[in-house]
């Protein structure tokens, strides 16, 4: 277990340290905690660890004022697609790229592919939001094809999705929160949030992990996955401390458990297969009268 | 309780609040600050010096300011006067002197007009509705209540209108619904019958009484001047002798202790409102001179048109007269058939259009909208555009049948008290759009009485057993003070059928 | 609950240094979006009077004490000249509110550091050149900088046929050259959207979530969850917007319960 946890962080890091081979990562968001974080963490990473020079690109749909790290600045929105093919295309390739897409709600359905192959090439990374809060509509016209979030969920080759640390208030509640804009104090957009990695191998399988992310310390720990968790740990953490006596079982014990055979297994094996018949066998001691209507018991 | 609060304005209508609670609180340093910022009583507006020392006491303000005045220019310090003498800069101050039916707010001394229902015009809080703004009634349910206020709306004007038929002072648009309609709109209350026959009586004796105001204005052409202090007198009577029931009943009169602290104020605007009787019509009905109708153009794609035709309406009358806009029934299927005036632009655009129309003519137009809200819920995104377009806006729930029948069963001694449904107010002029939230949902309840649109204070009903004596002991006092018991289960009725034959042309 | 006589009156900060409007979000290097969102029952004219108020004279109100901040010293200038722009409201409103709170007449008409504009008679068209006229009218004579205060521009969605994204363009264009604050509705009847894209509540919500993505500071006020109160009007709540501005630039979140009373008079008090 512990050694997945390692090779879980590992995954994550060479990730944002772009070592890992992922053309594509999509981040989505929603108001209660933006991607804007996990975007900074990304650059801090790339910038210390990455030893060959990456020249980032930033495609602002949304962003009024250009980050600092952002080595060219592309103000995008209303602009037609052409204008950014032209850009790319004056642009060399030499150096490793990032390509950051601060969010894909402006991108029509029309557009996307078209958008996403202008900007794949080879040494060349995309890193864009998806605001998960901004209401997704059906086209009208063409009602059966996936929606943008569905492509780009399908293109992409890494995907965040960025929640909040919740504290004494429970899912529903900030989903409700969320869905009227009116964020809860000190909770929301903090830069300590939790994420589940979704990275796809390049057999297309996924690989999932869901971790703490804290910004400013640079740490990351894995979260365990829930289910797991509960199943083994509930049982003992109940029966613990509990009386003075010990309550629980030791593995040992466990298995040892399991290999008692209950009683009566047989039984219920060769005379139970007749159902819920009455078996009636003649035993000398009864008192039987062939005679008495009455008394048949069959 | 609220109605005994605005007692105690009117009461004191002068003083008004200061402003500088909000920014004082440290004790020591809040009396010098004090002083500019309250608005002062008159009697200190008139000593300039009173200013200084103030000025001093915000010592840690004022050197920043007085070193600026070059840049500020003209943001600099300016002693801020009463609010009326601000208003006096604006046009609004003519009307506010000279026509019968504006009288200044008794919150923020803006000029306001009456409703036609005395009892709207309170919990509007103003006593009236301030001009230049707008009252968006919504209605819940199939009945027509909001046609009813509509309608004394603009019957109140109209009797303005005809205090001096030499000039007019009041004109009426009506957009939507033609002049079939208007000629329903409700007459002035004569009083019930028996103070109707005391009339007669007078009118042998002066030969001059309300009807004949109305009905020969040729006469009072002549003699105008006599008349209206006729008038005047006659009112008073007419107060004085319902002081007397009142003294009978005095222990029940709750909501007429109201009603008394007003008495001041109505001597000093007699005509600023009048009661109407549901019942009967105005004769003669308005006429074209007076009301303008504007018709929703069929096959019209937007409402360009009629907004420029209330434009030009306004722009026909002489700028000292009152402009009274109705758009009633909003929206309805049957006026407004076409799909094309139904879809948000549109409609946003309209509403936008007359709040534009309301603003550049504010120093005298006032409009009231009635919307319904089984075909455009409050949950409905449009509505809440509609509303966040409106000034004020009054919500009228009738009870549902239970209710009502268990209201009717209670209260079979005491018809007066069965109500029609709830009031819920959701903005009200001038004191929202400052912050005040003033939404409130079922606190009062309405009733469509045959001489008065009426609100209250919403009580649960509670079933009492043994009561008999009370509620013979409530009952006289009803009686003795309005006839009110029969009307109450006729009106809804009647006030719907009017709206049935209305939709039908 | 206790009322709120029983509180203790509180001064308003935004930013964790106490300030309102701080000098810092006033650097060129970066411009700020400052959302203030309402309710229709609790409109924030006071809250819009005190930030312009601060914008201005580095002073509030609101507060007891007059906090001068050390880093400003008032040389000749105000901290940020402001235009206050509104589609909804026209200058009457406002103005009440300055005389009364400010002893300031922002009706004069012809202010160097403060410019009101309103959209509401004159031509709704030409909102978004006017208000760039005017900041560079405005950005030309001093060297601080423009904040501009936009009241209900989402009317314009609905009233001319302009879409999210050319309004957002728009919005954008104006916040390369100034601090922005846009002051819009967020009632839950607004928000609550559906898959189709011309309901108005689709339209609302994704214009304000997109806002909301690009903020730096949100205001917002509500009226109380338990219906209405003589003592309380509504609550105050201060988020960090989605977007953290520049180092040291540090919303401190927090709630304040508000009361306006009758007379306009406003005071602020912890929760």
């Amino acid at each position: 277990m512990s050694s997945s946890a390692a090779s879980s962080t590992v995954l994550l890091n060479r990730i944002l340290t772009l070592k890992e081979s992922s053309p594509f990562v999509l981040a989505l968001d929603n108001i209660g905690q933006s991607s804007h974080y996990l975007t900074n963490e990304f650059i801090y990473k790339i910038k210390s660890t990455t030893s060959a020079p990456v020249s980032i690109l930033y495609l602002s749909y949304e962003t009024t004022n250009k980050p600092e790290y952002a080595d060219e600045f592309l103000l995008c929105l209303g602009k037609p697609l052409s204008y950014i093919k032209d850009h790319l295309s004056k642009k060399q390739q030499i150096t490793k790229t990032l390509i950051i897409v601060d969010s894909f709600n402006y991108i029509t359905d029309d557009d996307l592919s078209e958008f996403l192959a202008t900007l794949f090439s080879p040494n060349t990374t995309i890193y864009g939001t998806y605001h998960l809060s901004v209401p997704t509509v059906k086209n009208h016209q063409t009602p059966n094809l996936p929606s943008l979030l569905t492509r780009l969920q399908f293109v992409a080759t890494t995907i965040f999705e960025i929640k909040p640390i919740l504290i004494g208030i429970d899912e529903e509640e900030m989903e409700h929160a969320i869905s009227n804009f009116d964020l809860p104090i000190d909770l929301s957009n903090s830069s300590k949030f939790e994420v589940e990695l979704t990275y796809r191998r390049a057999s297309g399988r996924s690989l999932i992990y869901q971790f703490t992310i804290d910004t400013i310390t640079h740490t990351y720990e894995l979260k365990q996955n829930d289910s797991q968790k509960d199943q083994s740990t509930n049982e003992n953490e109940l029966l613990e401390n509990l009386t003075t006596f010990n309550l629980t079982t030791t593995q040992k014990q466990k298995l040892a458990r399991d290999q008692v055979d209950l009683p009566f297994l047989e039984a219920q094996q060769s005379m139970g297969s007749m159902g819920g018949a009455i078996v009636y066998e003649f035993e000398k001691d009864d008192d039987y009268d062939e005679e008495d209507p009455y008394e048949d018991p069959f | 309780m609220s109605f005994r609060k605005r007692g105690e304005i009117v009461g004191s209508p002068n003083v008004i609040p200061s402003a500088v609670p909000g920014r004082g609180g440290a004790p020591p340093a809040a009396p010098p600050v004090a002083l500019p910022n309250t608005r002062q009583p008159p009697a200190m507006q008139s000593m300039p010096s009173s200013f200084r020392p103030a000025v001093q006491g915000r010592s840690a303000v004022v050197p920043q300011r007085g070193s600026v005045p070059g840049t500020l220019g003209n943001l600099q310090l300016q002693r801020p006067n009463t609010q009326q003498q601000h208003q006096q800069r604006k046009d609004e101050q003519p009307l506010l002197g000279s026509h019968p039916g504006v009288r200044p707010s008794i919150l923020t001394s803006e000029p306001c007009i009456s409703t036609g229902s005395s009892d709207i015009d309170k919990i509007l809080a103003h006593q009236g509705l301030p001009i230049g703004t707008s009252l968006l009634i919504e209605e819940n349910g199939t009945t027509d209540f909001s046609s009813t206020l509509l309608k004394i709306y603009l019957s109140q004007g109209i009797v303005q209108n005809r205090l001096n038929p030499s000039s007019q002072n009041t004109h009426l648009i009506l957009v939507g619904l033609d002049q079939t309609w208007a000629k329903t709109l409700p007459g002035v209350y004569k009083g019930s019958s028996k103070e109707r026959k005391k009339l007669a009586v007078k009118e042998n004796e002066s030969k001059v009484s309300v009807s004949n105001l109305i009905d020969s204005q040729q006469q009072q052409q002549l003699q105008l001047q006599k008349e209206h202090i006729l008038a005047q007198k006659q009112k008073q009577q007419q107060q004085e002798s319902s002081n007397n029931d009142l003294k009978i009943a005095w222990r029940y009169g709750l909501q007429r202790k109201s009603e008394k602290s007003e008495d001041l104020s109505e001597s000093q605007y007699p005509n600023y409102n009048n009661q109407f009787d549901i019942t009967s019509t105005l004769i003669p009905s308005a006429s074209p001179k007076e009301l303008t109708s504007i018709s929703i153009p069929t096959r019209s794609k937007s409402y360009d048109l009629v907004l420029k035709q209330i434009e030009q309406a306004i722009q026909r009358q002489p700028p000292n007269v009152l402009i009274r806009i109705a758009v009633p029934l909003f929206l309805n299927p049957m006026i407004y058939h076409e799909s094309q005036l139904q879809t948000t632009t549109n409609v946003i655009q309209f509403i936008h259009g007359l709040k534009r129309i309301l603003k550049t003519h504010q120093s005298r137009t006032t409009l009231l909208i009635s919307l319904n809200l089984d075909l455009f819920p409050r949950s409905n995104p449009m509505t809440s555009l509609i509303e966040m377009l409106s000034d004020a806006i009054i919500e009228l729930r009738p009870f549902d049948p239970q209710l009502y029948n268990l209201m009717e069963k209670i209260y079979k001694n005491q018809p007066a008290k069965i109500k029609h449904g709830h009031l819920n107010i959701h903005k009200l002029p001038t004191l929202s759009d400052v912050g005040l939230m003033c939404v409130q949902d079922m606190e009062y309840s309405f009733k469509n009485g045959k001489k008065k649109f009426q609100v209250e204070e919403w009580s649960i009903p509670v079933e009492e057993e043994d009561t008999d004596n009370h509620n013979a002991n409530a009952n006289s006092s009803s009686a003795h003070g309005h006839d009110e018991p029969d009307v109450a289960s006729v009106n809804p009725m009647s006030s719907k059928r009017q709206t049935t034959t209305d939709i039908e042309f | 609950m206790t009322s709120s006589s029983d509180l203790q009156h509180q001064d308003l900060a935004v930013y964790q240094d106490s300030s309102i409007v701080s000098h810092r979000t006033l650097s060129p290097s970066y411009n700020h979006l400052n959302l203030i969102l309402h309710h229709q029952s609790t409109k924030p004219t006071w809250l819009t009077v005190a930030l312009v108020e601060n914008c201005l004279l580095d002073t509030c109100y609101l507060n007891t004490v007059k906090t001068k901040n050390s880093g400003y010293t008032l040389n000749g200038n105000v901290k940020s000249e402001v235009i206050l722009a509104s589609f909804i409201n026209d200058l009457n409103v406002y103005s009440k509110q300055f005389i009364k709170f400010l002893n300031l007449d922002i009706s004069a008409p012809s202010s160097p550091n403060f410019k009101f504009l309103e959209f509401l008679k004159k031509d709704i068209d030409r909102w978004f050149e006017t208000i760039q006229l005017e900041i560079s009218k405005l950005s030309q004579k001093t060297s601080s900088k423009v904040t501009v205060f936009l009241e209900n521009p989402e009317l314009l969605l609905f009233i001319t046929n302009c879409t999210i994204n050319q309004l957002l363009e728009k919005l954008q264009i104006l916040n390369q050259q100034c601090n922005l604050f846009i002051i819009s509705n967020s009632d839950p009847s607004l928000l609550d959207h559906t898959e189709f894209e011309n309901d108005i509540s689709t339209i609302y919500s994704t214009y304000l979530a997109k806002l909301i993505h690009k903020s730096n500071l949100i205001l917002s006020l509500c009226p109380l969850k338990t219906g209405r109160a003589n003592d309380i009007t509504g609550q105050l709540k201060i988020n960090k917007g989605l977007i953290s501005s520049i180092p040291n630039v540090i919303v401190k979140e927090r709630e304040y319960l508000y009361l306006v009373n009758k007379d306009g008079n406003v005071k602020l008090f912890f929760r």
